[in-house]
């Protein structure tokens, strides 16, 4: 007999398609029965690809026809509430695609609904299953950096455009965030995440650089925090490469980490120590690559961890590694910041 | 008396409480071997080697200071306690107590001091030592009637690591002790011979490796290690860092010098578990070896 969950995605672009569907695919905990999406042509081609039965031109439609334990939420970001709201009032479980919302008020209303309801909603901040920022985040609590002093956060890519389906415009929407809804969720979440450390005050200044487009996509920032460690946040569109870098200054070293590398700094590093992690890092890359590549599960290793965490969340009932809570205070900074901002045009 | 070592492992070494529980039951089991007079002076001999705090691994623990002293004033009432340390090649002592907090620790404890024992009256001290034949030290410091030393669980790029014995090796006023590092073994047996600490305290609430003694990396362990002589405790820190302690050069020499027992009782349910210490690595202990050979054939040359 089956026992796995009987999962719904509701919205197939890109997140659903780079991302979700295939970790939840790569899941023996999860079958992945239908699926919701309003663009005709988007939803025959999904659906084709990834060999889902059931579609459905709207959420509402597919969860009025299907019993379903789990349902992903992959809309942008303006349309999650309606989507959360009614999944959870169907008695399904949700995990919820970052930022969850864009208001805090709306993000309030989602958990309250899922307490009452005694369901799991799970926000979708994959980052925090990410090897290096999971190390980074063990040698900061075990002391290895002493206590902190300043963080700061890069977050930076091509932008919405280059990276998402070109098809899909809703990024340049003025009410769906911006880059600080976009990105900036990641990066104050992970802050959150790895430090422990909660934002009390932030300002920053911003540009909308895309010409005809009334939509942030630059920003920076400077906070303090209750333990008044200050830092600040810097966040891109449009930029050359991809950089999602945390520096943590500490009073016995420092941890520079991203994606493919973390580095630990002391005050006794010399160059030929560097030259030795160079080389234990380059390998450890090499072997992340070659599992990568044998893989058969196309997704990475985050998304897949964040889909057997909303299992074990949901049947085991083990602590979420991405919390609601934090979720709520990641809204609260980036209300802070929209709030604090000076721009620039 | 009779040598012994307390070893103490606090599990959450974050929580004041666990640590000040754990400090009064060290003390308390130590009390029977540890010859304290109510109403003394005591000198405790703190390591500050450099304006960090304790919990980089470089430097002692004020709160546990703090315990310490709470324990003297209900046990002892002692008629003064000194917090001394001296100056230092990269260290001036009264900086190191205004920035690392212990100016403000005990303004409300009137037979509580700070001093720098760079600053204080010196008096001339006759020694038959290995290396001084006679010393200039601080009146305050050898005239009191206990002395504890109080150091930091560290590795040292130079000595192996730094406890006890080496924490003594403060105690001279002089600012720059450096000159005497190619007799290091020497002066420190010297400098524990002149005043041997009566009560030997040991933090390693976090602890250093690597290039210890303030360029190392952190190692947090929720230890504290007490004995009632320099070379017993010293021998438990050296086991407990993973290092025999017959390669730690001053310790070996301090022990073959008479100057404490090998054999010691561990008291209390904690016994002495090796938690690996990293020394320098050894490329750059190569590196420093070439380095030193070619300045001294450039010398000789």
């Amino acid at each position: 007999m089956d026992k796995s969950l009987k999962a719904g995605i509701i919205g197939l672009g890109d997140s659903a398609k780079s991302y979700h569907l295939p970790s939840l695919l790569g899941n023996k905990n999860f079958s992945v029965v239908c699926g919701a999406e309003k663009n005709d042509s988007r939803r025959e081609r999904i659906a084709q690809m990834f060999n889902i039965q059931h579609v459905y031109p709207s959420f509402e439609e597919m969860l009025g026809n299907e019993e379903l334990d789990a349902v992903y939420v992959c809309l942008p970001n303006n349309l999650h509430f309606n989507a959360v709201m009614a999944a959870l009032e169907k008695g399904i479980h949700v995990l919820c695609e970052k930022p969850m919302g864009l208001a805090l008020r709306e993000a309030k209303q989602m958990a309250d609904k899922a307490k009452e309801k005694n369901l799991v909603l799970l926000p979708g901040y994959n980052n925090r299953f990410v090897d290096n920022f999971l190390q980074a985040k063990c040698m900061i609590e075990h002391g290895l950096i002493g206590n902190i002093l300043k963080t700061n956060i890069f977050f930076m890519n091509p932008g919405p455009f280059i990276s998402a389906d070109p098809k899909s415009e809703w990024h340049f929407g003025r009410d769906n965030g911006g880059v600080l809804y976009d990105i900036g969720s990641h990066a104050v979440n992970l802050f959150l995440f790895i430090t422990q450390e909660k934002i009390k005050e932030i300002r920053g200044s911003a540009r909308a650089g895309y010409r005809h487009f009334d939509v942030l996509t630059n920003i920076s920032c400077s906070f303090v925090t209750e333990n008044n460690i200050i830092g600040s946040i810097d966040l891109a569109w449009g930029s050359g490469a991809l950089l999602f870098e945390l520096h943590v200054v500490g009073t016995a070293g420092i941890i520079i980490v991203n994606y493919n590398e973390i580095r630990h700094y002391y005050f006794g590093t010399d160059p030929i120590e560097r030259f030795f992690d160079n080389l234990k890092m380059a390998k450890l890359e090499a072997l992340r690559a070659i599992r990568k590549a044998s893989s058969k599960i196309k997704a990475g290793i985050d998304y897949q961890r964040l889909t057997q965490n909303f299992f074990d969340v949901i049947t085991e009932k083990i602590a979420p590694v991405s919390t609601v809570e934090d979720a709520l205070e990641t809204h609260k900074v980036l209300e802070k910041i929209s709030d604090s901002l000076s721009i620039f045009f | 008396m009779k040598p012994v070592v307390v070893v103490k492992k606090i599990t959450n070494r974050k929580n004041k409480d666990d640590i000040r529980c754990a400090m009064f039951s060290i003390f308390n089991t130590l009390m029977p071997y540890i010859e304290l007079q109510k109403n003394s002076i005591i000198v405790t001999k703190i390591n500050l080697c450099l304006l960090i705090g304790p919990e980089t691994g470089g430097t002692v623990d004020p709160f546990l200071v703090e315990c310490l002293v709470d324990w003297l004033q209900v046990n002892y009432s002692p008629k003064i306690i000194y917090i001394a340390e001296s100056d230092a090649t990269h260290l001036d002592a009264d900086m190191a107590f205004k920035i690392l907090g212990w100016q403000d620790l005990f303004n409300n404890q009137e037979n509580v001091k700070l001093l720098n024992l760079s600053k204080d009256e010196l008096v001339e001290v006759r020694l038959n030592g290995k290396f001084f034949k006679s010393l200039q030290m601080s009146k305050t410091y050898m005239e009191c009637d206990y002395l504890v030393s109080f150091a930091k669980l560290k590795v040292h790029e130079d000595t192996k690591i730094s406890c006890i014995l080496k924490n003594q090796f403060g105690s001279l006023p002089e600012r720059l002790k450096i000159k005497y590092h190619p007799w290091i073994k020497e002066v420190i047996h010297d400098l524990n011979k002149v005043k041997m600490p009566d009560l030997c305290l040991v933090d390693g609430l976090v602890g250093m490796e690597r290039k210890g003694p303030i360029r190392g990396m952190p190692k947090p362990l929720g230890l504290i290690i007490a004995g009632n002589n320099p070379v017993s405790t010293d021998i438990a820190c050296s086991r407990t860092m993973g290092f025999p302690w017959r390669t730690v050069p001053h310790l070996n020499y301090c022990y073959k010098k008479g100057l404490g027992p090998a054999k010691f009782e561990i008291m209390g349910n904690n016994y002495i578990r090796n938690f690996r210490f990293r020394f320098v690595p050894w490329y750059t202990r190569l590196i420093k070896a070439g380095i030193s050979f070619l300045t001294l054939k450039r010398k000789d040359g």
